[in-house]
């Protein structure tokens, strides 16, 4: 490891946040975040903004992918990020109520107004129900479980910058995509489109390798230089932040803050195939779809919210062949939001800012499935199992039936597995059931559900697969880390109440209620 | 703020315990990987990329790898064989961004007008062995213009190769 290559890794991780940083400024929900949860949405949001600018400049307008569309990509959303902001302090000028200040404390504070209009919600509405007042011990903990998730965080972030790429599907798929489009300076690479090449996997979608090739190329990686390493490691920052986001949303701050510490545990999201040490895209992925399903579910319909987490889910569609699945299960769970307050029902009917709400979650995913649809139809497949079309409801029962004990089985080992989770998914069943009134919220309903769409999805694959004991062996360890965020927020609901019980005799006024 | 008595505290105490107990066990492990990266970074503070690719894969692998990189330029393909243990990914790997054939495609194809005019063969034999270059007879096949490679390979200056058989 030189300070040069350490400083590009950084590097690639600011090329990436300062798009999502202007993004974040023109969405009002997510500027008005504290600053540690902006970040982590700036971070996905800013993957989507420059790897999806790439792509459709790249395939639409045949725009080379070297260093000056890569500056152009990064630097517009931050300039329009900017503009908006300085247009907003010339109003405030004038009209010193018109803009929110943006101090911290403040920012703090017109966030806790707006959540506790959330949590004040018939739906998200808890025993405890009140914001928190400032804790002493509560706080000094607080401090102890952030610090503890920075030191444990910053294993694989070392370990990532110390050696060499050495996992199975960042060396066979998605790296090798990154170094073809760089190469070549186009996403129609000729050797995915061509047939004569070997390459697995060709039809993957490309977001990631995407901004892999640009991280690569606007500062100039020569041979061996992979200063893309920090890239993948900042998506296991940017997963424990939604999970602390929603978890806080629905549970408050102190399980919010002890779930995370939970979550940042187990070794196989830092050094296992599919954790932040490696180039898969599962933990982009889980970062991505668990930021979209939290301000999906967890926070107002409002139309720019909406946009956010269509902004999030166009680039999981972009991300992996599953991608698509997650979308359309995370917008059907939003829409059902919106069926709980149809006519007849106690709640006031869904209003035309409603409708804008969902109608801005579906559009950047709309876009994102017809432009992959475009880059894909001139790419020939070579040797990818076609799980849509092999899924026929007859081929499903009869895999499920024959295959149980074999998927049973296969699932309870790699899930308890004490090497990859340290026991982590037992304990979340021991919290889960124990609290299990707290899946009489519909947030945390929503929640588990948005959590079981991965897992879902992976059986059906396990069904109609024709290998299907390796394929479980290599892959469901990877569909638990996409579940994650919304299975993390289930957790954290159902321990809040057991914390408020057993303190309930030392504390008159618990932390863990559910806050900004 | 309701209060609970002992009995309705037992349930949420031992679930709280159980909690504690993950915590107690996987907190110290966090932080011994940890510390564990740091030192080994520690170690090798300083050390360039293609250092510690051979450290970490093999002074042997790597000086193969290198002296292929040097023989094949960026922009010619080259056939892929060898043991189906992961060394083909890894030597493929190795030798981004030049495309590689398999020989199945060939033995598939073999008037294939761009298969013919591929003049690299790489074998990897096996997990951590270094991979080996062959060169490999090549002429245009009949009614086949010369492929792209050819003719940058035509205008380069003649350069040292690597290991062949």
């Amino acid at each position: 490891m030189t300070a040069a290559g350490v400083a590009a890794n950084l590097g690639g991780i600011a090329l990436v946040m300062l798009p999502g940083l202007g993004v974040t400024e023109l969405l009002v929900p997510l500027r008005r975040l504290p600053w540690l949860r902006r970040l982590g949405y700036a971070y996905l949001t800013g993957v989507g903004a420059l790897g999806g600018t790439l792509f459709a400049v790249s395939h639409l307008g045949g725009v080379p992918l070297r260093r000056p569309a890569i500056i152009v990509a990064a630097l517009a959303p931050a300039a329009l990020g900017l503009a908006a902001a300085l247009a907003r302090r010339r109003l405030a000028v004038g009209n010193p109520d018109a803009v929110a200040p943006r101090t911290r404390p403040a920012a703090e504070n017109a966030a806790a107004v707006v959540v506790a209009a959330v949590v004040a919600a018939p739906e998200n509405r808890t025993a405890a129900g009140v914001v928190p007042a400032a804790p002493g011990i509560g706080r000094r903990l607080r401090v102890v479980a952030a610090l503890a998730t920075a030191v444990v965080l910053a294993g694989p972030l070392i370990s990532a910058l110390t050696g060499p790429l050495a996992d199975w599907d960042g060396r066979m798929t998605w790296s090798p995509l990154a170094a073809y489009l760089r190469h070549e300076g186009t996403v129609d690479a000729e050797v995915l489109r061509d047939a004569h090449w070997l390459v697995l996997h060709p039809r993957y979608p490309p977001l990631l390798p995407l901004a892999q090739a640009a991280v690569q190329e606007a500062l100039g990686a020569g041979q061996d230089e992979q200063f893309f390493r920090a890239l993948y490691v900042a998506f296991l920052g940017a997963l424990l932040v939604m999970v602390y986001d929603g978890a806080r949303r629905a549970a408050g701050r102190w399980p919010a803050k002890l779930t995370t510490l939970c979550a940042c545990l187990p070794p196989f999201f830092s050094y296992g195939g599919g954790g932040a040490t490696s180039a898969y895209n599962d933990l982009p992925l889980a970062a991505l779809y668990g930021g979209a399903v939290v301000l999906l579910l967890a926070y107002r319909p409002r139309p720019l919210t909406g946009l956010a987490a269509g902004c999030l889910l166009a680039a999981v569609l972009l991300t992996k062949n599953e991608g698509v699945l997650l979308a359309a299960a995370a917008i059907l769970l939003a829409a059902s939001r919106l069926w709980r307050r149809r006519r007849g029902s106690r709640r006031p009917a869904a209003t035309g800012r409603h409708l804008a709400w969902l109608a801005a979650t579906a559009l950047p995913v709309l876009a994102a499935a017809a432009l992959l649809a475009a880059w894909r139809a001139a790419i020939p497949n070579r040797g990818d199992d076609d799980y849509f079309a092999s899924l026929g409801l007859g081929e499903l029962l009869h895999g499920a039936v024959s295959r149980l004990p074999l998927i049973s089985r296969a699932v309870l080992r790699l899930s308890f597995s004490p090497a990859a989770w340290l026991g982590f998914w037992a304990v979340f069943l021991v919290v889960v059931l124990a609290g299990r009134q707290a899946l009489a919220r519909p947030v945390v309903r929503r929640m588990l559900i948005a959590g079981l769409v991965p897992l879902i999805i992976g059986c059906a694959a396990y069904t109609v697969s024709s290998r299907p004991a390796e394929l479980i062996d290599e892959t469901w360890p990877r569909f638990l880390v996409q579940a994650f965020v919304p299975l993390a927020v289930v957790f954290a609901s159902a321990l809040a109440p057991m914390l408020r019980q057993v303190v309930a005799r030392r504390r008159p006024s618990a932390p863990w209620a559910p806050s900004p | 703020m309701p209060r609970y008595g002992l009995i309705q505290r037992l349930p949420p105490l031992a679930t709280i315990a159980v909690v504690s107990i993950y915590l107690a066990v996987a907190l110290p492990i966090g932080l011994y990987n940890t510390a564990r990266r740091l030192r080994s970074a520690i170690a090798t503070a300083g050390m360039p990329p293609a250092a510690m690719r051979a450290r970490v894969f093999g002074q042997r692998y790597t000086a193969a790898i290198e002296l292929i990189r040097r023989a094949i330029p960026p922009d010619e393909p080259y056939f892929l064989s060898g043991k189906a243990d992961g060394s083909i990914i890894w030597a493929r790997y190795d030798l981004l961004p030049r495309r590689a054939a398999s020989l199945e495609a060939l033995a598939a194809n073999p008037r294939d007008c761009w298969f013919g005019q591929i003049r690299w063969s790489v074998v990897a034999p096996g997990a951590g062995r270094p991979p080996l270059l062959l060169e490999r007879p090549v002429s245009v096949p009949p009614g086949c213009s010369p492929a792209p490679w050819r003719r940058v390979v035509r205008a380069m200056p003649a350069r040292p190769v690597g290991p062949r058989r």
